[in-house]
């Protein structure tokens, strides 16, 4: 199991956009992928699950990756976080 | 009912007031847009394969009309707006929620509406839990998609094909209504739900068409076919306008117009210099009429509302419920652009205050923050009205007239205890509202490194930093020939500012009169300045020569003006590049 901790960087927040790209590149790979915002958590491959989570900019959220692939889906994933969702 | 009757029984001059949410003004015929009301009820079925068949049937046929949504959007906007489609779209292919309507059915032997409409519900209610605006924008956005696939379960239709031209209104207004309405000929949109951060709006705001949104009960206020008059500047809907309303509102159309199309042609282009280098051009606003102009010039936010013009057209401070209507004002019809309101700037040749004391060198005296800082009332009370009107996280504050980090620390120290009023008083604001100055005054330049500590932004006022660096009045007859807008002394501090704050956080922008003037432009992209902040009438006449230019050219023409000895030798260097470039304007047409 593969545990990180990112922060939302840019202006707008995980809106919409962001949340389908998460959703889509979390199902490239076989590993299941939770995230954690407080006491909600959501399964990373669900866009309705992800679209839940309220997080503005700031807000530091914890990415869970369980499976064969782990290593590789955290990284993916944890990196488009850190491009601030490619909105910088 | 027909038409005539309602004719002669209304008043005239009916107003409603609304949340101006994209821009215009139309006079047209109204069409009312009615969703059949879906109702559900939790219901036993006995037949499994069927509710799972029915359920199987509504999500194709959902994601069919969602792609003709996507198609539409991506033939008339840009890919930013298409992403909220495509992520409704990938709602219908969520397995795992897919698989839970599925047990619903299985194990609980609900219908397969039922069992879409609980499924959905949890995430919807959870969204709708949040304070956040966004969230329950967002929450809306769900539940269209869950009526969507309820409506396909139960095998019917909406209506979204009209004839004639009209002015649609309605309860609510979907962001995929929105869309699908666009494939008839749509003057605006009124709906009585949404705000100015709706997905609606955006979409509105993006196809060009006026919108006003959030007047309650307006749907069954208005009947089909009556002629309305809506600004979408103003927020406003007019029922039966008579004579003298619609002469005046056919003068501002044809004014609109005819503005509008001197800009239209350049606004959708994006700002930047042949070689690619973006260049951000703001508004600078003085009256809140200008704001329809500024906007269809093209403008990417204010960079400077000067907010004593308020002070002077009340012939006193305003309170901070008139000045929160003021600033809320910019900010709704700006969003989601930026807006930099600078707090008042008076003294100088800008005084009427009653028990004022004559003196004698009135713009080395008592004047801008200086001002302020021994009324700090009046200050927290304009700090506290911008920061409720800051809700929509696109208004920042800026002080003028600062010499000094000190006058920057005690103002910041005002601004923290008026946020700290409202946290109590359990008032919402922007918590991450940017907080700049105004560069005019020779000695901040100097002392920019340490002020980066406080600020985020500059903005450079030229007018007055050219008479601070070369001691001339510039309202002196006398001596206005001394007054220079190219010293060499000028175009070296604007320079040493782009230094001082280079690979800093702080945003540099410049709003003086020099940012306005053609010629000048040019020399102030090679000096690095990629904001300027400008008069709206001129805005369009920039753009057009930023988009001949070269910042390779830009850079060379700075660098020989850094070395010049005298205005003339840089009047002449700017006035050659600046014909030069013309020339080139006309050969491309």
């Amino acid at each position: 199991m593969v545990e990180k901790e990112v922060t939302i960087l840019n202006r707008a927040g995980l809106h919409t956009r962001p949340a389908a790209t998460i959703v889509k590149l979390a199902s490239k790979f076989k590993s299941d992928f939770y995230i954690i915002q407080d006491n909600l958590v959501v399964n990373g491959k669900s866009i309705i699950g992800v679209m839940t989570l309220c997080a503005e900019q700031g807000s530091k959220l914890k990415l869970k990756f369980e499976g064969e692939d782990e290593e590789e889906a955290a990284k993916e994933i944890v990196e488009y976080f850190n491009r601030g969702f490619d909105e910088l | 009912m027909n038409s005539n009757v309602i004719e002669n029984n209304r008043q005239k001059n009916i107003v409603f007031k609304g949340i101006p949410a994209a821009p215009g003004y139309v006079i047209g015929p109204v069409y009312i847009f009615h969703k059949e009301q879906i109702e559900i009820f939790p219901s036993v079925s006995l037949n499994i394969e069927y509710e799972l068949n029915a359920l199987e049937f509504a999500i194709q046929r959902s994601k069919k009309e969602l792609r003709k949504v996507v198609d539409l959007t991506k033939e008339k906007l840009d890919e930013k707006i298409t992403g909220i489609f495509e992520a409704h779209l990938l709602v219908l292919e969520d397995e795992h929620l897919l698989s839970a309507i599925q047990n619903n059915i299985k194990n609980q032997r609900h219908s397969a509406e039922y069992a879409v409409e609980a499924e959905f519900n949890q995430y919807i209610n959870l969204m709708r839990n949040s304070n956040d605006p966004s969230m329950i924008e967002r929450a809306n956005d769900v539940e269209d998609i869950k009526l969507r696939i309820i409506r396909n379960i139960q095998r019917k239709r909406w209506e979204s094909k009209f004839k004639q031209s009209v002015i649609v209104v309605a309860k609510n207004l979907t962001p995929a209504d929105t869309i699908l309405f666009t494939r008839n000929d749509v003057l605006a949109f009124v709906s009585e739900m949404g705000g100015l951060t709706s997905h609606t709006a955006i979409l509105a705001r993006a196809l060009n068409i006026p919108a006003v949104v959030g007047i309650h009960g307006i749907s069954k206020e208005l009947h089909n076919d009556e002629m309305i008059i809506v600004d979408g500047f103003e927020g406003l809907i007019i029922v039966n306008p008579d004579e003298t309303v619609l002469d005046e509102y056919q003068v501002k159309i044809q004014n609109y117009i005819e503005r509008k199309k001197k800009y239209d042609e350049l606004r959708n282009i994006p700002c930047k210099t042949k070689d690619n280098h973006k260049v951000v051009l703001l508004a600078n606003i003085d009256f809140l009429d200008e704001i329809p102009f500024a906007i269809s010039s093209g403008a990417e936010g204010v960079g400077l509302y000067r907010s004593e013009n308020l002070f002077f057209q009340k012939g006193t401070f305003l309170t901070e419920t008139e000045q929160v209507e003021a600033y809320l004002n910019l900010a709704e019809k700006f969003y989601p652009h930026i807006v930099t309101i600078r707090t008042y700037d008076l003294g100088g040749d800008k005084v009427i205050i009653d028990d004022y004391y004559e003196e004698s060198n009135p713009f080395l005296g008592w004047r801008g923050i200086r001002l302020l800082l021994d009324m700090p009332e009046v200050l927290k009370t304009q700090f506290r009205a911008i920061l409720i009107s800051s809700t929509y996280k696109n208004i920042r504050v800026m002080i003028p007239m600062v010499s000094s980090i000190d006058e920057i620390i005690k103002a910041k120290e005002i601004f923290e205890e008026a946020k700290n009023e409202l946290r109590l008083a359990n008032i919402k604001f922007d918590e991450k509202i940017k907080f700049g100055i105004m560069v005019e005054i020779p000695s901040i330049v100097y002392c920019l490194k340490e002020a980066t500590k406080y600020i985020d932004f500059v903005s450079v006022g030229t007018n007055d930093l050219t008479q601070y660096l070369l001691a001339v009045d510039r309202g002196n007859e006398r001596v206005f020939y001394s007054y220079q807008e190219f010293h060499p002394a000028l175009i070296r501090i604007l320079r040493q500012i782009i230094k001082e704050l280079y690979k800093t956080k702080v945003e540099i922008s410049i709003c003086g009169e020099i940012a306005s003037n053609l010629m000048a432009v040019p020399l102030l992209i090679g000096l690095g300045y990629n904001i300027l902040s400008v008069s709206e009438y001129l805005l369009p006449e920039i753009k057009k020569l930023i988009l001949n230019i070269r910042l390779s050219e830009c850079k060379k023409l700075a660098l020989k003006c850094l070395r010049a000895t005298n205005q003339n030798e840089i009047v002449k260097l700017v006035n050659e590049f600046y014909n030069k470039s013309k020339g080139e304007n006309n050969e491309s047409i």
